[in-house]
């Protein structure tokens, strides 16, 4: 067998991981690329995700309270009221943007700068003081009426107004802007098969259409519940004025409605943005405006932060207890649990042994997730210094941070599936013995070694690999494909046509049911279940579709949760991919430095930090 | 001399012009066979299968006209001092190139001075104490400075910077018309830094060619006739051991100016290092296919000064 971080090194399992994950921090100043990710890395003060109705058990608040008063955690308080207009907030971007097309551009990044500056139909709501529950608000709609099961009426705020600067000219946003945003969604944007039915005949939105000048009709194909999440959610409509269109070039600069003003952009040195005096929410920002060089590399980022030169957001798991030891005055925030699901996922070919569900769940309960978790979150550290962490199972096709949807793997509600998520070498040895396998089985184990999903990834992969091989019931050969080339068409969009497992990222959509819809309907655009779109290949495939379009079809919220905590429990013993527990599984601490008042108190749902809440931040020095 | 820098820029010209041909048909050919286009790399991630999408891009770009068609179009924008557009951004090529071609040859020039400003003087010391405790310690920096990497230094500077005296060096990069103080504050720690590594190189050489020199008969001759020290050190033994330093001066300062992209990221300066390896990533032709023909144009020109400068250090060269 090929030496790995068990065998080589002959040290504990405990010891050996971490070997992988220390390997890991060392390489932490690499940049991160790829996956939609934003150029950050680092936790929003609110955190990186959170979920619709998400409340913190009794524990965690028990525990956060105990840390607040040990003088470890920050309180989060609303100050809003004391709050002082004025100065600019110095904070920090990792990468340019490759355009500020909003709807034109071919990255995600550009879609997060541009969020600066451009509107959207709907909002995500800010959560104040509690976590942001995924419940969204009109942003530059004023009010809306559901007509029928696939029409959507919206009606615009009549007070908002583009851009001061030409060639916008403060003139007022109308609906023929909204339905020009869409044309150019449904004509250019990378995301237009997850909206456009033109595009793509599983994606909602028909048409859009003004019916006055501050009134937009939208039909859907079918019902579609996360039509307003899909409204406010940034990689997706963001709304654009018509002088876009020749008035000036959006790829290299903006002009939007929004509470920020791009006034200068240098690549590759820094971005400034200035309070836009035309926003329509009196009074807000607070600030004058954001200044953020560009600086890829961690070191640099660090020693500007506790230099005072950026005021938080920067500082990386394994420095946050050093750091804040070291400048005490620092306040410390939690995050959320993550939205992000990371997976193991199978080749499907005809053969295949984990077309039988046994041998799926056989791997499942090959891994440790306590291990993993421990070890890719550096949770002893905190633990043993007295900082309240907690740490959670992700479940099937549900992250841990949608709090409404997620049912816990450690918990009853999921049933019986629960002991597929359980570390249990000898029941995996009994399901593969039942499915007829005896003796080592031997097969591919791909991931990619380069940066895409950041520097961690590869190594939780190798982790992985080792911790499979462990009991001997499998023989991996290591595959690293390339990302662009190999690992995309061959394994991502692959639609089960490889062979082995595969250990990959994916897409973090604004409600879960969207993920499900993507990753686990055999006609997904990137599902992983069902050898080449066939339900019929793999034992439970159409039952699961069929829940899959109820629950994203359905108006009714508590329908919709309902249906996808069935899904669940449908799936758990099926395990059709293995949720890994790394990342996402522990809420990260941030660090900031104490006269950025509200940084802690306004937390943005989702990937939008500094964009929404950060309207209502403000600087005490 | 003049029919020779004429015959040697005619050469370099054709060298220039070979090497846009290279880039473009492995950039628009060959990469596209092996690996897949911008296209593909754009839509890859989110917009697979949008064949639709990828057409129209395409298009957009001019990428389904033959190759041929495509270069001589380059090569008529080039005529005209037009060097294109990003196919990710649409920003103007040659404006970014007037702001950051300064940058990355100002960091390549002040590294290299810094770097021959200290090899010289120390190399020729460490040859005439040869073997004594400064000359073991001069090899001793001389191997260490090439054997650490100069960015990997830079980043302990600036992590114990903060960790000890909460310092960190300026990012907000000016412009030397701008600022000028501000602008040498930001540039003198990276160029320093730059510079460190090739001193060492430069270092051994130096010490190298002064023992052979200090041995020569004419050095011999010139003490004989009753030159001070001084004299002969400076105008007999350091002048003739210095062609092999110019030689390596004019293979150091293209890599030096290509290669600071790792300067450029630690430090948030706006060269063309990171331009280059942004739109590689990328497979942005057109700025890939600028760089390179400026890099090109950067080698043939030092090459050139290298080669006319011998004229001046060693008069027995000519050139015909």
């Amino acid at each position: 067998m090929e030496p790995n971080y068990w065998s080589r090194r002959r040290l504990s399992r405990r010891a050996a991981i971490r070997g992988g994950a220390m390997g890991a921090f060392g390489l932490a100043g690499a940049a991160l690329i790829g996956c939609g990710s934003d150029d950050d890395p680092t936790p929003a003060p609110g955190g990186g995700g959170s979920s619709p109705t998400a409340t913190a058990t009794r524990d965690q608040a028990a525990e956060n309270q105990a840390a607040e008063q040990a003088g470890i955690l920050t309180p989060r308080v609303d100050t809003s009221g004391q709050a002082k207009a004025g100065g600019i907030l110095p904070s920090s971007r990792t990468s340019d943007a490759e355009s500020f097309d909003a709807l034109g551009g071919t990255s995600f990044t550009s879609q997060f700068i541009a969020r600066y500056a451009y509107p959207m139909l709907f909002e995500f709501i800010p959560g104040v003081v509690d976590a942001p529950t995924g419940a969204v608000q009109g942003q530059i709609v004023e009010d809306y009426e559901q007509a029928d099961p696939t029409t959507l009426l919206l009606h615009l705020r009549r007070d908002v107004k583009w851009d001061e600067r030409e060639p916008t000219s403060s003139r007022p946003l109308d609906a023929e802007d909204v339905v020009f945003s869409w044309n150019k969604f449904e004509s250019a944007s990378i995301s237009r098969r997850s909206l456009a039915n033109v595009q793509n005949p599983a994606a909602p939105i028909q048409s859009m259409t003004a019916l006055d000048d501050h009134t937009v009709e939208v039909k859907t194909a079918f019902p579609y519940g996360p039509l307003l999440q899909a409204l406010a959610y940034t990689r997706w409509l963001q709304i654009m004025p018509r002088e876009s269109d020749g008035g000036f070039d959006p790829r290299a600069d903006m002009r939007g409605a929004g509470p920020w003003m791009l006034t200068r952009y240098e690549p590759s040195v820094r971005y400034e943005f200035r309070k836009n005096p035309n926003y329509w929410k009196a009074g807000r920002p607070f600030l004058d405006g954001i200044d953020a060089p560009i600086i890829s590399e961690y070191a640099q980022r660090l020693a500007q932060f506790r230099s005072e030169n950026i005021y938080g957001g920067v500082v990386s798991q394994e420095d946050v207890v050093a750091t804040k030891k070291d400048i005490p005055e620092l306040d410390v925030f939690r995050g959320e649990f993550g939205t992000a699901n990371y997976k193991l996922y199978f080749g499907l070919r005809e053969g295949s042994p984990f077309r039988d569900e046994r041998v799926r769940r056989a791997v499942s309960m090959l891994i440790d997730r306590d291990l993993i978790i421990e070890t890719f979150n550096n949770t002893k550290e905190f633990e043993d210094e007295g900082w309240p962490v907690e740490s959670r199972w992700h479940g099937i096709g549900i992250a841990a941070g949608y709090d409404a949807y997620w049912l816990d793997p450690q918990g009853t509600e999921l049933g019986e599936g629960a002991a597929a998520f359980a570390y249990d070498p000898d029941e995996a040895e009994s399901l593969l013995t039942a499915a007829g396998i005896s003796g080592p089985l031997e097969l591919p184990f791909s991931y990619i070694a380069t940066p895409h999903y950041g520097t961690v990834f590869p190594r939780v992969g190798e982790a992985y690999r080792g911790m499979l091989q462990e009991t001997g019931l499998l023989k991996l050969n290591l595959r690293q494909p390339d990302y662009q080339t190999e690992y995309l068409t061959g394994f991502y969009f692959g639609k089960g046509d490889f062979e082995g497992i595969a250990w990959g990222a994916t897409t973090t959509f604004p409600v879960p049911v969207q993920h499900l819809n993507d990753y686990y309907h055999s006609a997904g655009a990137r599902q992983k279940v069902a050898f080449g779109g066939d339900p019929t290949t793999v034992e439970g495939q159409v039952e699961s579709d069929a829940l899959i379009e109820r629950a994203i079809q359905s108006l009714d919220f508590e329908e919709t949760v309902s249906l996808v905590k069935d899904w669940q429990r449908q799936n758990a013993l099926r395990m059709p991919d293995i949720p890994s527990p790394w990342p996402g599984a522990v809420p990260a601490f941030g660090l900031y430095w104490p006269w950025v008042k509200n940084i802690g108190t306004f937390r943005d749902y989702l990937e939008m930090p500094e964009q929404t809440a950060v309207t209502e931040w403000w600087l005490d020095r | 001399m003049g029919r020779y820098i004429l015959r040697r820029a005619v050469f370099g010209l054709v060298t220039i012009w070979l090497v846009t041909v290279i880039v473009f048909v492995g950039l628009r050919v060959v990469v596209p066979i092996v690996y897949g286009d911008v296209v593909d790399l754009m839509v890859a991630e989110y917009a697979a299968g949008d064949s639709a999408l990828e057409e129209q891009l395409r298009s957009e770009f001019g990428l389904d006209r033959h190759v041929a068609l495509q270069y001589t179009d380059w090569l008529a924008d080039l005529a005209r001092g037009d060097l294109g557009e990003s196919l990710i951004n649409g920003r103007p090529i040659m404006n970014e190139m007037q702001r950051r071609v300064p940058v990355s040859i100002e960091l390549g020039l002040i590294g290299l001075a810094s770097a021959v400003f200290l090899a010289v003087p120390m190399g020729a010391v460490a040859a005439l104490l040869q073997d004594r405790w400064p000359d073991w310690v001069l090899r001793v920096y001389a191997i260490a400075s090439n054997s650490v990497p100069s960015f990997w230094i830079a980043i302990l500077i600036i992590t114990f910077g903060s960790l000890w005296f909460r310092w960190a060096p300026p990012i907000e990069y000016a412009h030397l018309v701008d600022d000028p103080i501000k602008h040498f504050k930001i540039i003198l720690l990276p160029a320093l830094l730059i510079g460190l590594t090739p001193s060492g190189g430069l270092l051994r050489i130096m010490r190298t060619q002064m023992l052979e020199v200090l041995r020569q008969d004419y050095i011999r001759t010139a003490r004989a006739k009753g030159l001070t020290e001084r004299t002969v050190l400076l105008r007999h033994a350091m002048r003739n051991s210095l062609v092999p330093i110019v030689t390596l001066i004019g293979l150091t300062l293209p890599g030096l100016i290509a290669g600071s992209v790792l300067f450029e990221a630690i430090f948030v300066l706006p060269g063309m290092g990171l331009y280059l390896v942004r739109s590689t990533q990328q497979l942005d032709y057109p700025v890939i296919q600028a760089t390179n023909l400026i890099f090109a144009m950067l080698i043939v020109l030092a090459n050139l000064v290298v080669d006319v400068s011998y004229t001046f250090l060693d008069p027995r060269i000519r050139y015909r």
